[in-house]
């Protein structure tokens, strides 16, 4: 029972700070660089208001380069390698037995 | 026992294979799944987009601040956000009939910015003379002023071509009539944008903008505009890569800069105002340059075999995808029909521009006045509209 409340704890706390957590602040950053008037990338050089603005802007980027397309990725790695997906200890008893 | 550890070790091996093969391929279907409507050009996408540019044109002028570090820079971009947002805003009121009431004051707005002072500072700059008040001078001692000119008149073109009481019809003859002289009277066939600098890519603006005000006026340049493409064609591309150089010799035409996708994708973008044919020509160079990086598409800045930098022309230049040559890309494919590249640079777009839809529009938070405007004018480019 204990080891189950540690297992969902654990995913709780992955999911939290792994997924909802980048995904609200890179939320809060664009809302950010809206009203302050982003950080022009397209043309040149960083090109800004402000130092806290090509900051801001390169948090951003790399929160959404993690969201979009690392963020599936270890999804997807997690589900598979997840503790509920490694042998049970009764199969690997019966590994043992194959041996 | 040694059983289950190899099963462990084979079970993260999966899981690893598995969350790189998702990554690899899943954000850029993701990411490219809305860019049907724009292609094709629905209304309420192109509305949408429209929203989102519309932002910058009712700021306040001063809030459209950039710092390069250059003036020169600084005035050049002010003057390209907006002609993009006439082009843009033009081309969707020629695309839907019901943009147009909505659409036609904003392009006049835009018109009017460009013909301000500082539509035009950075020209003045260089050249220590107005460009609007040397359209008169004699053709064989005027100078070419394409760093302003070319671009204005695109924009006063397609303020002309939505129809009606265009307000700026006047400067547009003006100056399309003095660019036509100067093309005539130039011996190497193209202009100076700077004294000393001559740009392929500013030259097709100006071309472009005359050949624009011929459909929208009926008047006939033809032959000047077939002789500038036959001197882009013969004298300014790089027979291997099929690319415009990015810079060549006032007098001689010679190279004076390699050949680059930043200036052929942008000569296309605005050569797609002259026609379909003009533009179409150098769509092969640009689609060879087309590539993907786990699905992501974008446009190689420079030649196989060529490596460099990115610059103020290219912007930033990441594992070889100039940002860029990969924006104005978009407008050649969409022109093409070749709705795979599209969508591949449409998924680049969606990552990194950090697209932001609230109350029906959509604004891209990473690109700010520059690079929202402009997605928005290339998203929705048409041929010869």
């Amino acid at each position: 029972m204990s080891a189950a409340r540690t297992v969902v704890a654990r995913t709780v706390a992955a999911v939290a700070l792994g997924a909802a957590l980048p995904l609200l602040v890179q939320a809060e950053l664009v809302a950010w660089l809206g009203a302050h008037g982003a950080v022009t990338l397209m043309l040149g050089a960083a090109s800004g208001a402000s130092r806290t603005g090509v900051v801001v802007m390169a948090l951003a980027l790399a929160l959404r380069v993690y969201t979009m397309v690392l963020l599936p990725g270890l999804a997807v790695a997690w589900l598979v390698t997840r503790p509920g997906s490694a042998p049970e200890p009764r199969e690997a008893a019966s590994d043992e037995l194959t041996e | 026992m040694r059983v289950s550890r190899s099963r462990t070790w084979l079970l993260r091996l999966v899981g690893l294979a598995l969350g790189a093969a998702c990554s690899a391929t899943v954000p850029a279907r993701l990411c490219e799944r809305r860019a049907g409507p724009f292609f094709r050009g629905d209304l309420d996408a192109q509305r949408a987009l429209a929203r989102g540019a519309r932002d910058w044109l009712d700021a306040d002028a001063d809030a459209l601040a950039f710092h390069t570090g250059s003036p020169r820079f600084d005035g050049e971009w002010y003057l390209i956000v907006h002609m993009a947002a006439a082009l843009g805003f033009g081309q969707t009121a020629l695309e839907h009939d019901e943009l147009r009431a909505e659409h036609g004051p904003l392009v006049a707005r835009a018109a009017e910015r460009i013909l301000g002072p500082r539509g035009r500072a950075h020209d003045v700059d260089a050249w220590g003379e107005d460009p609007l008040a040397s359209l008169d001078a004699p053709p064989e001692r005027a100078h070419g002023h394409l760093a302003f000119l070319g671009y204005a008149n695109l924009a006063l073109s397609m303020e002309r071509r939505l129809g009606g009481d265009a307000p700026h019809a006047t400067v547009n003859d003006a100056i399309t009539a003095a660019l036509v002289r100067r093309f005539d009277a130039s011996p190497s066939g193209l202009l100076e944008s700077y004294p000393g600098e001559t740009y392929p890519a500013d030259g097709a603006a100006a071309i472009a903008s005359i050949a624009l005000h011929d459909r929208a006026t009926g008047q006939d340049h033809r032959a000047a505009v077939d002789r500038f493409l036959a001197t882009l064609r013969t004298r300014c591309t790089d027979p291997a890569s099929g690319l415009l150089y990015q810079r060549v010799d006032s007098t001689t035409l010679a190279a004076r800069d390699g050949a680059r996708a930043s200036g052929t994708a942008m000569a296309a973008f605005v050569l797609g105002y002259a026609g379909r044919d003009a533009a179409a020509a150098l769509w092969p160079a640009l689609a060879r340059q087309w590539d993907t990086v786990i699905g992501f598409g974008g446009v190689r800045e420079y030649p196989p075999g060529v490596g460099g930098r990115g610059d103020v022309d290219s912007g930033p230049v990441l594992l070889g995808l100039g940002v860029s040559a990969t924006a104005f890309g978009i407008a050649s494919a969409r022109r093409a029909g070749d709705e795979g590249r599209y969508r591949s640079a449409f998924a680049s777009a969606w990552l990194f521009g950090l697209p932001d839809e609230r109350g029906g529009a959509l604004r891209w938070a990473a690109g700010g006045s520059l690079g929202g405007v402009l997605l928005f004018a290339v998203l929705t480019a048409r041929s010869a509209p």
